[in-house]
């Protein structure tokens, strides 16, 4: 489907919108469809698996309610029931709403965002791939029966090996780790996306508000998910390898996997919260045909949210016997997030005041969260006051609440985001009756299950209990929620069949139904694969309400959106804009499809698996697979054709702009600098739980043992130190068009990480304690020997650079990215340091 | 500092933007650690000049910490008073770099206010609540 005007030109020749779309197309059959990277395939399959989890957790919980609709009922059994618990619980938070929210970013950012693409697709493919692998992974254990029973957050001692003895647990922990590997993965694309990849002229004051939701969840999801699965790793390690973090007999805590979990919990609320206000206030400005209220506020009320996210943790541990001081703090911060949510609401109530609202199923939806994530919060203050959560900790009430906050914060708004895009990516109109039907099923069927498990919460009934007497005032609560649950049902269906409908019977959409305001609807219906093949410039806020022309800006904008069309088109090119204004900054190519995507997350998806069986060989069999898929998968990418210099140089005379193909300049800098956090918080963790052992420890280190000699461990340090120096060394030589220089500071600083590897390596060997020793010794390798991975792995991209530059050398303009792996050593250096003084120098001082 | 450098990518912009809940966090996790750590090692209660060493801590902690977020704030007051006068109007201005550092100054001294009144509403209960005590 034409939708660009042939543009003359004397050097780019025009080829039509159908042949520049089949670059962009994924291949064509099946297989070409397994290779598929492109944002919309990706976001499609997000959404599709994420609702296909949806309904096995509906189901799940269907037949919880069936088992509790009357006392003494033996519909299941008590271990079935703590199965289904939770498996509907994991499936949920792990499963549903967070894949389902980066489902729709990965869908809508990059038109929303005025651009083509993510800024690396293959991760994006791999993020979905992982989430599915993962998540089969879990659900497998139907198949093995070991069906994880522990609560969908694992306490321990119950799903230590002593309690959980069966693998249930091992496939919760490893089938969720994959799953999150790929909510990282996705979350570093957003972040990229957002300050990377915008239309010129969007300056961050000018980005939609849903961009913003997503980018700072995303960074949440890094802050959040990265301790879970560190924290999994250990817990992993208690049941299979025998070391001593969570169990006591050992010196370990479990009270240390309730704050690592919910470190990780609490923020989880909003990063499933934060995507689901961001869709409302792009939705509610639209259906009241008027600008949102207080943007800079919603931008501070986002901001804020995540921060103060972080210190609630402990709200979840008020009954665990820690000092009421420490509850207090929690408590503040509890009441405090109170705060920045009720910004946004005010906002939104302040837009349609006053307004005409048109009230379609997304409208009716969004108000949705209204009643029900309001109701959610007002008890959210309740349980944050302690002595009242001592009273309903554990009960039923507690329940309502969450269910109110993560169905009425998120779901509902989730389906408002479903219909209100539906007609953008499916093309079609879907059934406002049947749409209506769905919202009135939901919302009564949503107030009828939850609505009374405040009361029998309040009466007492506690919560994961498969049964329960008669006479205790419980019944009639039970009764309507589980009548309420199949009204949910009843809603649900109307949702999937509205769908099938509309796919099947549906009117074709115009552009803009909605009469919206941000980019994605500039598009035509249904989108192509490319986005925007002339890039709109942006003037505004909303730049579809405001501006007449999308493509008129200054001389220079318009004549590189012109000629971005013509050139290059022989791969998928993509705009690179600075940070803050985005200004054009170079020119790049992106990833195509690729079938070592699957491989990779089937890789470790596979390693994982025989990791819970214990098989050795054949997890590292996979393991090997997984680095062999990676490494294809990055080789295959390099060796596609960049095009005529001649026509890159013209390029860059007209737009000022140059194209840098796969050596993209800007991109790289802020993948290294989110890998270095990633690393960071790995080793904080770490830190953290040496730390806590510690204070929890009445010795420490346990009696018959001293601190290590740090003689060779402090030699490895100096030799980091080296290692950067030497990098540091190296740079310059990328402004001098010095491949000798860069060499040389590229082996030393090989050399000497390598060395500094073999000394840790050589002093762990001589410890006379081992992990499995005692909780101190757990730890102290643990976090003494995570370093060495990241510094293997330096050492690695070091040596190959270096071995690259003295057979083949490149021009020195590519070899811009030492400056990055010079970075990665710096930081590396620094985290090294503190974990040395951590585990040296510390125990001297406390 | 011209006009031009203030709309520059700068630690200075950056600090006035986000230092406030930054240095929040750490207040927080500091304020964790005097009773966490303060009470099981038993030196919260203890006494210097007088006064709880928990409760000396936390209000050096705070004041260190309201500094640092006034400065902030301040920084961010600074710079959005110096481009007033250049700030064009939002909609369909060309020149938004301008208008974009004015909306991150606008952001900063909101960060500052509001992480302000955390900081002081999480010390509060150190003065309020028995120093480790429990409830088991």
């Amino acid at each position: 489907m034409a939708t660009t005007q042939p543009i003359k030109d004397d050097v780019f020749e025009y080829i039509p919108d159908d042949e520049f779309e089949q670059v962009w197309n994924p291949p064509p059959g099946l297989w070409g469809k397994l290779k598929a990277v492109q944002n919309q395939n990706i976001g499609l399959r997000f959404i599709f698996t994420a609702f296909f989890f949806f309904t096995l957790a509906g189901i799940l919980a269907l037949a919880m309610r069936l088992q509790l609709i009357r006392p003494e009922n033996n519909f299941l059994s008590p271990e079935i029931y703590n199965e289904f618990f939770t498996m509907h619980g994991s499936t949920m938070i792990f499963l549903f709403i967070v894949p389902l929210a980066e489902g729709i970013a990965t869908l809508v950012l990059p038109q929303m965002l005025g651009t083509r693409e993510l800024p690396f697709p293959r991760l994006t493919a791999f993020a979905y791939w992982t989430f599915l692998s993962g998540g089969l992974l879990f659900y497998s254990g139907f198949l093995f029966n070991a069906v994880p029973d522990a609560g969908w957050f694992a306490y321990v001692p119950l799903s230590n090996i002593e309690f959980s003895p069966d693998l249930g647990m091992d496939f919760w922990l490893l089938g969720l780790n994959v799953a999150e590997i790929g909510a990282i993965v996705g979350a570093t694309e957003i972040i990229l996306s957002f300050f990377k990849m915008r239309a010129p002229g969007m300056s961050l004051n000018r980005v939609p508000i849903f961009a913003w939701a997503m980018m700072i969840t995303a960074f949440m999801m890094i802050f959040a998910f990265t301790p879970l699965i560190v924290g999994s790793l250990l817990l992993e390690a208690d049941r299979k390898l025998g070391t001593w973090f969570y169990r006591p007999e050992g010196g370990g805590s479990v009270l240390l996997w309730q704050h690592i979990f919910w470190i990780f919990g609490h923020p989880d609320v909003y990063i499933q919260f934060l995507p689901a206000t961001g869709m409302i206030s792009t939705m509610i400005p639209v259906f009241a045909g008027r600008r949102l209220v207080g943007y800079t506020a919603i931008v501070l009320a986002l901001v804020a949210t995540a921060f103060l996210s972080f210190g609630l943790w402990v709200h979840h541990m008020f009954t665990t016997g820690l000092p009421e001081l420490t509850l207090s703090f929690f408590s503040v911060a509890s009441f405090l997030v109170v705060i920045p949510s009720g910004v946004q609401v005010f906002a939104w109530i302040a837009t349609m005041w006053g307004s005409r609202l048109n009230l379609t199923t997304p409208m009716l939806f969004a108000l949705g969260i209204f009643a029900v994530f309001v109701l959610g919060g007002i008890t959210g203050v309740m349980v944050a006051v302690a002595p009242f959560d001592f009273q309903v900790h554990d009960s039923y009430f507690v329940v309502a609440h969450l269910h109110y906050v993560l169905f009425g914060g998120s779901v509902f708004p989730i389906f408002a985001g479903i219909y209100y895009w539906t007609p953008k990516y499916l093309g079609k109109m879907f059934s406002e009756r049947l749409g209506k039907w769905h919202f009135w099923l939901l919302f009564i069927g949503f107030n009828l299950t939850f609505f009374p498990m405040h009361i029998s919460g309040l009466l007492g009934m506690p919560r994961r209990v498969y049964t329960y007497q008669a006479g205790l005032g419980w019944d009639i609560y039970n009764v309507i929620s589980t009548v309420g649950a199949f009204l949910i049902a009843a809603g649900i269906a109307m949702f999937f069949y509205n769908i099938y409908w509309t796919v099947r019977f549906g009117e074709r959409a115009p552009r803009n139904p909605w009469n919206a305001d941000t980019l994605e609807w500039a598009q035509p219906t249904p989108t192509t694969q490319y986005g925007f093949r002339i890039l709109p410039i942006v003037r505004s806020r909303h730049p579809l309400w405001d501006q007449e022309d999308l493509h008129k800006g200054t001389e220079q904008e318009e004549a590189l959106v012109k000629t971005l069309a013509l050139y290059p088109t022989q791969y998928r090119a993509q705009l690179v804009t600075s940070a803050l204004d985005a200004r054009p900054q170079e020119v790049i190519r992106i990833s195509g499809p690729s079938i070592w995507i699957v491989i990779a997350a089937i890789g470790i998806m596979l390693f994982s698996f025989f990791l819970i069986y214990d098989l050795a060989l054949p997890a590292g069999i996979a393991l090997v697979a997984f680095f062999i898929a990676l490494y294809l998968w990055r080789r295959d990418y390099q060796r596609q054709p960049e095009g005529d210099p001649r026509l890159a140089e013209e390029f860059e005379r007209r737009t000022g702009v140059p194209i840098h193909g796969a050596n993209n300049r800007n991109i790289v800098e802020g993948a290294v600098a989110i890998l270095i956090l990633f690393i960071a918080i790995i080793i904080a963790t770490l830190v953290f739980t040496h730390l806590y052992l510690r204070v929890e420890a009445l010795q420490w280190p346990p009696a018959g043992l001293t601190v290590p000699d740090p003689l060779l461990p402090g030699i490895a340090i100096a030799l980091l130190i080296v290692s950067a120096v030497a990098h540091t060394f190296a740079v310059p030589g990328i402004a001098l068009g010095s491949n000798g220089r860069i060499l040389i500071g590229l082996l030393i600083g090989t050399a000497a990480g390598l060395g500094a590897v073999i000394l840790v390596v050589v002093h762990a060997l001589q410890l006379p304690f081992a992990a499995t020793s005692n909780a101190y010794g757990s730890s102290f390798y643990a976090l003494g020997l995570m370093p060495v991975v990241f510094i293997t792995l330096g050492s690695l991209i070091s040596g190959v650079t270096a071995f690259w530059v003295l057979h083949a050398p490149p021009p020195t303009a590519d070899l811009h990215y030492v400056r990055h792996i010079a970075r990665y050593w710096y930081g590396l250096t620094l985290l090294s340091l503190l974990v040395f003084v951590v585990l040296y120098l510390l125990p001297y001082i406390y | 500092m011209s006009v031009d450098q203030r709309l520059h990518n700068s630690f200075g912009l950056w600090f006035s933007l986000v230092g406030a809940p930054f240095v929040w966090a750490a207040h927080f996790m500091i304020m964790w650690a005097i009773t966490e750590m303060g009470c099981r090692l038993g030196v919260a209660d203890s006494r210097i000049l007088g006064i709880y060493a928990a409760h000396l801590l936390a209000v050096i902690s705070t004041l260190i910490t309201l500094a640092l977020i006034s400065v902030s704030g301040l920084t961010a007051f600074r710079r959005w008073k110096e481009l007033r006068a250049d700030a064009p109007s939002e909609t369909l201005d060309a020149s938004s770099p301008v208008a974009r550092t004015q909306f991150m100054n606008v952001l900063g001294m909101l960060f500052s206010t509001l992480f302000a009144v955390t900081v002081i509403y999480m010390v509060v209960p150190v003065f309020v609540l028995p120093l480790c005590a429990s409830v088991r």
